[in-house]
């Protein structure tokens, strides 16, 4: 499993986007409930399930006019999702993050010029980046200007399954999205209002990120490969559950990770993905694919 | 003041792509307000668009259909069975957005009204075929009701849009209902447990409505491909099509859509290309 699971996060980001975006093509089937606190456009009528993107930046639209019984079953639908998965949503199921990483892997592929790293200086004013997306997000909406003309997924998922809108500052904030991820891992990710809402509650999410700090030895490899570059995942020497807010559960951490154990994203306390050395050495020493030696 | 904008500078050129791409966010945002009145989640163009074609039913998508709507690219076709209609009987309404039904006018112009809200139903004069096929003619009434990808858009955006006609002069009509289910409504009112004939492709059979009169479908692609609904009362059949429009894999629009994704991926290209030989070409500065 431990050998796998990085395959496995493409397999279910591969059918979770074929699933978001052209989903009534494949099985015809097409959900009516916008439970999944991600951005899979409603405005595609061709993806089986919607995010709940929509009704979460259009509050005003959901309060005047949806029935207080639908209301209620539409947040508690939104809580199980933030509480069963966290932001495991954003690194396992985003149509965007699966666009990002896409971006990312032409980037290696072509050995592309050296990855940009915001660094803790610059964090800050990401923060401020991303502040401002939440603010217009789930305020602005109430005072005109609407979060959708400015979302990058509408100029993703709906094009792409036969949709043509007009895109205005979408086709801009995509631009900067899709040349931002071919320089930096997850690009989008670091001021992603909706994420950084679902990250919120990682305290009430079921799958967190642990550490065994004994076995840990600073080498720093998991802040090195971090998209969201979160510094507690090395830096941290006592508490076990390193979750933040911004913790994607993209296991790239683990993935580098060259101490057995150190590393452990676990569900319902139960480690589902184990940091190994062989596990190491398997996915960074080019031996995928190749059958184990007698 | 000089000393705060050398500063400013110094941590341009420290980190000049995040600086850029702050402003660009910035500019966007700005931008923004310009376009915010703009409906910008329906197909490019709205639905006038669209243009109206009615043609006899050699191109119909199902086979056992003799009245109903087809969609080719910008054209919403209503296709006939010539041997039974005759075309000058055909009376098409439409939906408005305010929710009242307007005919559209005689001679089919071919342009949609912009006022219409994506649903449209065509009637004819009462038919008189052998239906059941025991040598004796039955009175046939059918219609045929579309709802196109601008009705389901406007019903994504704005909850509870209307599609059901609830006119007299449609006396079986169906109505979507979320995503898998059909109300059935005859003389205006929903069909509680009653058997309704269904028949799409070369699929045929016998449902029974529920209590809130509806069927239910596993496949949406069904209602893409127009379904058929019979159901008998005192001696007349009343035929019913219905067709839903959805996204076509490569279609006119899809390939247009497809452009544009083209574009963005262009632009980026470019950017990222001199964003390269930009850092590239500091680097060597750097390294002397």
């Amino acid at each position: 499993m431990d050998k796998y699971f990085p395959k496995l996060r493409w397999v279910i980001l591969i059918l979770g986007f074929a699933i978001s975006t052209f989903g009534v093509y494949i099985i015809g089937k097409r959900f009516t409930q916008d439970y999944v606190p991600v951005f899979i456009c409603p405005i595609n009528r061709e993806g089986t399930i919607d995010g709940a993107c929509y009704k979460l930046s259009h509050l005003n639209g959901l309060f005047g006019v949806t029935p207080w019984v639908d209301i209620g079953l539409f947040f508690l639908g939104v809580a199980l999702f933030i509480v069963i998965f966290g932001r495991m949503l954003c690194g396992f199921l985003c149509p965007l993050g699966f666009i990002q990483d896409l971006v990312f892997k032409f980037r290696s592929s072509i050995n592309g010029s050296s990855v940009i790293r915001f660094g803790s200086r610059d964090n800050s004013s990401v923060n401020l980046v991303k502040w401002g997306f939440l603010f217009v997000f789930f305020g602005i909406c109430a005072f005109g200007i609407n979060f959708c003309d400015l979302c990058p997924v509408k100029a993703v998922t709906p094009l792409i399954a036969g949709g043509k809108l007009e895109l205005h500052m979408s086709f801009f904030v995509t631009v900067i999205v899709v040349v931002g991820s071919f320089f930096k891992y997850r690009f989008w990710c670091n001021v992603c209002p909706l994420g950084y809402f679902v990250g919120v509650f990682h305290k009430f999410s079921l799958f967190r990120l642990k550490k065994n700090c004994q076995a840990c030895t600073e080498c720093g490899y998991c802040y090195e490969a971090c998209p969201m570059e979160i510094k507690s995942i090395y830096t941290e020497r006592k508490k076990s559950n390193i979750t933040t807010c911004d913790c994607l559960f993209c296991s790239d951490c683990i993935k580098v990770c060259p101490e057995d154990q150190a590393l452990k994203i676990t569900f319902l306390g139960k480690a589902i993905y184990t940091s190994s050395r062989e596990a190491f050495f398997y996915n960074n020493s080019g031996l995928q694919g190749k059958k184990d030696e007698p | 003041m000089r000393t705060s904008l050398n500063k400013a500078y110094m941590r341009f050129r420290q980190r000049p792509l995040l600086w850029i791409i702050s402003v660009l966010i910035i500019v966007a945002y700005f931008f923004c307000g310009f376009f915010n009145d703009k409906i910008s989640l329906f197909p490019v163009g709205g639905i006038k668009t669209r243009t109206f074609d009615i043609a006899p039913n050699s191109t119909s998508s199902c086979p056992n259909q003799i009245f109903g709507w087809s969609f080719d690219n910008d054209v919403i076709r209503l296709n006939y069975d010539h041997l039974a209609i005759n075309k000058k009987n055909i009376e098409i309404f439409y939906k408005k957005k305010d929710g009242s039904i307007t005919e559209l006018a005689k001679g089919y112009s071919p342009g949609i009204p912009e006022d219409s809200n994506g649903s449209f139903i065509a009637t004819t004069k009462v038919l008189t075929v052998d239906v059941n096929n025991d040598g004796h003619p039955e009175k046939l009434v059918v219609s045929a009701k579309a709802d196109t990808i601008f009705t389901r858009k406007l019903a994504a955006i704005v909850a509870g849009v209307n599609t059901h006609f609830n006119d007299k002069r449609i006396p079986l009509e169906v109505v979507l209902k979320g995503n898998d289910k059909l109300v059935v409504y005859f003389e205006q009112n929903p069909l509680i447990n009653e058997e309704v004939a269904v028949f799409y492709d070369n699929y045929s059979s016998t449902l029974k409505t529920d209590a809130t009169g509806a069927i239910s479908f596993d496949n949406m692609n069904t209602l893409r491909n127009t379904v058929n609904i019979m159901y008998q009362h005192d001696k007349t059949f009343y035929l019913t099509s219905y067709t839903v429009e959805g996204h076509r894999m490569l279609s006119k629009e899809h390939i247009s859509a497809i452009e544009d994704l083209a574009i963005i991926l262009l632009v980026s290209g470019v950017i990222i290309i001199i964003i390269c030989i930009f850092r590239r070409y500091r680097r060597r500065i750097k390294n002397g």
